[in-house]
């Protein structure tokens, strides 16, 4: 039989017929649908061997041990460390994201240098440091030589920068403004009381939370979480909206965030009249008086909102428990006035102090380097103020401008302002391992290794309830051509020749370690040192010219207006003033949180009436700084005459997941100077809502 | 139309015949290649040491975070005083010793099981089954199976398909939501 086309086609018929009885077609068509999963470019698990490395986070959220989970010693995970006693186990949503952001395209990958037309060019270490010491050689010893903004509270790292900074000549060393700052003004500057307020939560009962979110943002989230999930303590929350602290509590009071200061001295009103007094105060007496005299029952309700049997039922749950505590703080974890935090001082030392439960007098850090600063002096300098003064010319500009792990440009109120505030300093150096509002509108910078990658601290972070201290190794190397600022600073301070004494910041830190008789090795295992420290609170005072001048102020009418409370809220999962959402948290948002690019503002029903507003509305939030665009959503969980935004939003710079997402909040918030304390704050700002 | 006649239809059934037997005999050959794998390892040998009684547990066991240890890493061949040193004189044992515990390099194995990385399977859920209900049993083995892997999706004609992931899952009353594997 000889094979002609006739018989070449009959053939191929066959074999194509006869294949569809064979495997080969679905088993290619199966093969070849798995093989589309393993796509070189589609990532895939590494495989070796699994284990977990501690580190410490920091990324501008309170700090608290994490273990960061590894294969082959690459991190592929983090979770919460069971040994670390602000971690308990528990992580937030943002340091979950820590292993994906250090992989973050907005990362810097090397240090840069901005040219005249703007644009940033690679720059070698070497010559940073060459240009960095011309530019500071002519000006060491002058007090507007450098200036110093660090982002980080807790770190020793602050001991090296600010000795850099001073030993410059300059004293222009900062932290951006936060509730704990607040909060410190009014303990040390208008009570005279001395050390650092420790939250005792281990040892409460009941926890009386006002205004501060403390199971979402505030203070040791992780540890507050896992305490309260452990039933150590029962929560009350008050405050203008349902956040997640609320939603948790067994109870929640909707109080507007005005109305948090005059809650508490109304609580203080019942407490005194149960007979408790505190006799070794200065000048008690005049703040019985004035309590009495403007907070009783009928008082207390026209400025609380809140009925009288209301506010009589929470005093009576607060002096039927052991050992309540009070926790003040704002839904942003910023730009409170001063007034609110006194009122709660007060009523925690009326009800408990020093004993189980309640507040604590924390101590300061040890210093290593004996020249340098105290953490509690450099914790004085209040920076808007600063930047107030540089701007406006009434002090001089500083030649250089040094910013760690903070993002000004972003977080404060008025940007116009701190923008025209770096207009006028020659050289500003950013040392963030990201690409963020403030690094990209520097002239030079300096990335120092993401937080896995270096060597760090962390010494009683905020919220804390005792004395404690954390370090950390660095977990995998950095993937960027950085250097941990701290020692960077060192070498470009004994080229200066301004002798700091301690040879890198690894050893400043195991040096700390020793002077807390804290065990090196067990701490970069992850575990934290604690111990029950507690300093002498000094001779507080509860009245005094400034205070009544604070609680006139706040006691005077409030302008009638038809505006509306602004309450900016800030939730882990939108980030931190210094660290922006990650893709990972992208996942948490809901659709409606980002539909048309806006930002979601949330009102009730009843202010939606007065203010003709419906829900989907497209609006501007308006005030005299600017305006804000967002969505309005109906819900009934905001207290009347309220809008409650988001932060986190409005990026510029960051990565493609977090630039150009929504609009920032913070831009404007209008600051005022409040009296007697002479803090500066933009809480409780009025807007107007405009329909677009 | 002679010609036609004669012709008929055989080439069509030639043509099937054909498609038959490379379907059937010589395609299952060519998708899989035949590998062997890195270290010969002999199961039996081990399970029965004079001095020391070892079991399953010893080398594949649960961590205690539930995660399961499917082959022992170098620091546990290497531990316990077993291949620190050479014990007996083989080529195998001297190409572990020498090209891979003394040198810290994980040792290359093929898994028989590989899932893809979109599915989450967890050991601790199904530890009630016995291991060779899904795994090759080859715990009193002398020697390795050879290991065929898919020349197109790379992975071990062993490894369990999803079709039978969802039949066992309905005979024994678990659920076949996606999450349940997929998350």
């Amino acid at each position: 039989m000889a094979l002609d086309r006739r018989g070449f086609l009959k053939f191929a018929a066959g074999g194509i017929a006869g294949s569809l009885f064979t495997p080969i077609p679905w088993k290619m068509i199966d093969d070849v649908s798995i093989w589309t999963q393993n796509w070189s470019w589609i990532p895939n698990n590494p495989e070796g061997k699994l284990s977990s490395k501690p580190s410490l986070v920091k990324l501008g959220s309170s700090e608290y041990g994490i273990l960061i989970q590894t294969v082959n010693g690459q991190p592929i995970t983090a979770s919460g460390n069971p040994n670390h006693g602000l971690s308990l186990g528990g992580i937030d949503p943002l340091a979950a994201s820590s292993v994906q952001l250090a992989y973050s395209p907005s990362r810097i990958k090397q240090p840069l240098q901005k040219d005249s037309s703007g644009k940033f060019n690679p720059i070698s270490w070497n010559d940073a440091t060459k240009l960095l010491q011309e530019k500071l050689e002519p000006v060491k010893g002058r007090q507007d030589s450098v200036s110093f903004i660090s982002g980080d509270e807790t770190s020793s790292a602050n001991e090296i920068m600010a000795a850099f900074t001073y030993k410059m000549g300059s004293e222009n060393y900062y932290f951006p403004p936060s509730d704990e700052q607040s909060q410190l003004t009014v303990w040390h500057s208008l009570m005279k009381g001395s050390g650092n307020i420790g939250y005792d939560l281990e040892d409460s009962d009941l926890v009386l939370a006002m205004g501060a979110n403390i199971l979402d943002s505030w203070g040791t989230v992780t540890r507050n979480q896992r305490l309260f999930g452990q039933d150590k303590y029962r929560l009350i929350y008050t405050g203008p909206t349902q956040t997640n602290t609320a939603v948790g509590a067994n109870k929640f009071l909707p109080v507007q965030s005005e109305a948090q200061g005059h809650l508490a001295l109304a609580l203080a009103y019942y407490v005194m009249q149960s007979g408790i007094t505190i006799q070794n105060i200065k000048r008690f007496r005049e703040f019985y008086n004035f309590v009495t005299q403007n907070y009783d029952p009928r008082q207390s309700k026209q400025k609380t909102g809140l009925s009288e049997d209301t506010v009589y039922g929470l005093a009576k749950e607060l002096l039927s428990a052991q050992n309540p505590l009070i926790i003040m703080g704002s839904l942003k974890g910023e730009g409170e006035s001063g007034f609110p935090f006194y009122a709660a001082l007060c009523l925690n030392l009326l009800l408990k102090f020093g004993n189980k439960g309640g507040i604590k007098n924390l101590p300061a850090p040890p210093q290593v380097l004996q020249d340098s600063p105290s953490l509690q002096e450099l914790k004085k300098g209040n920076l808007y103020p600063y930047i107030q003064d540089v701007a406006n010319e009434n002090k001089n500009a500083p030649e250089i401008l040094f910013i760690y792990e903070a993002n000004p440009i972003y977080s404060l109120p008025n940007p116009a302002l701190t923008r025209k505030f770096f207009d006028k300093i020659p050289l500003k150096v950013s040392f963030s391992p990201f690409m963020d509002e403030t690094a990209a509108e520097s002239d030079l910078i300096l990335p120092t290794p993401y937080f896995l990658e270096r060597y760090d601290d962390s010494f009683t972070p905020f919220g804390s309830g005792k004395t404690n201290y954390s370090a950390a190794n660095p977990v995998q190397a950095p993937l960027t051509n950085s250097r941990n600022t701290p020692d960077f600073l060192l070498d470009l301070a004994s080229k200066l020749r301004l002798n700091i004494n301690i040879g890198s910041y690894k050893s400043l830190l195991q040096k700390k370690a020793d002077l807390l008789n804290a065990d090196w090795d067990s701490l970069i295992k992850g575990n934290m040192w604690t111990k029950d420290q507690f300093e002498d609170s000094g001779e507080i005072q509860f009245w005094n010219k400034n205070i009544e001048q604070m609680l006139v102020h706040a006691n005077s009418p409030a302008s009638n207006d038809n505006k509306l409370y602004l309450v900016p809220e800030n939730k882990l999962k939108t980030g931190t003033d210094t660290t922006a959402f990650t893709p990972f948290l992208l996942k948490t948002f809901h659709d409606e949180e980002f539909e048309d690019n806006l930002i979601y503002a949330r009102i009730n029903g009843k202010t939606a009436r007065k203010n003709n507003l419906r829900d989907k509305d497209r609006i501007h939030l308006v005030t005299p700084r600017g305006r804000c665009k967002a969505r309005i959503i109906l819900e009934e969980d905001v207290i009347t005459d309220a809008i409650v935004v988001p932060t986190g939003f409005g990026h510029t710079s960051w990565d493609k997941f977090s630039r150009n997402v929504g609009d920032n909040v913070n831009k404007i918030m209008l600051v005022k100077k409040e009296k007697g304390s002479g803090l500066i704050h933009w809480n409780n700002t009025k807007v107007e809502i405009e329909k677009i | 139309m002679a010609k036609k006649k004669k012709d008929g239809i055989l080439p069509f059934v030639l043509g099937v015949i054909a498609i038959l037997i490379l379907g059937w005999w010589i395609f299952p050959h060519i998708i899989f290649s035949e590998q062997e794998q890195p270290v010969h390892f002999n199961h039996d040998q081990h399970m029965n040491l004079e001095e020391q009684e070892l079991k399953c547990r010893d080398c594949h066991f649960f961590r205690n975070d539930g995660t399961f240890n499917g082959r022992p890493d170098n620091e546990l061949c290497a531990g316990s005083g077993c291949h620190d040193e050479m014990q007996t004189e083989t080529a195998a044992e001297s190409k572990l010793v020498n090209q891979y515990l003394e040198k810290n390099r994980t040792i290359p194995w093929k898994s028989y099981q590989k899932q893809p990385d979109n599915v989450y399977f967890s050991h601790i859920y199904h530890k009630k089954f016995d291991c060779s209900s899904c795994h090759l049993d080859l715990g009193y083995s002398e020697k390795l199976p050879s290991y065929h892997e898919n020349r197109i999706t790379g992975y071990s004609k062993q490894t369990m398909k999803m079709h039978e992931c969802e039949r066992c899952h309905a005979q024994e009353g678990a659920s076949n939501a996606c999450f349940i594997c997929h998350k």
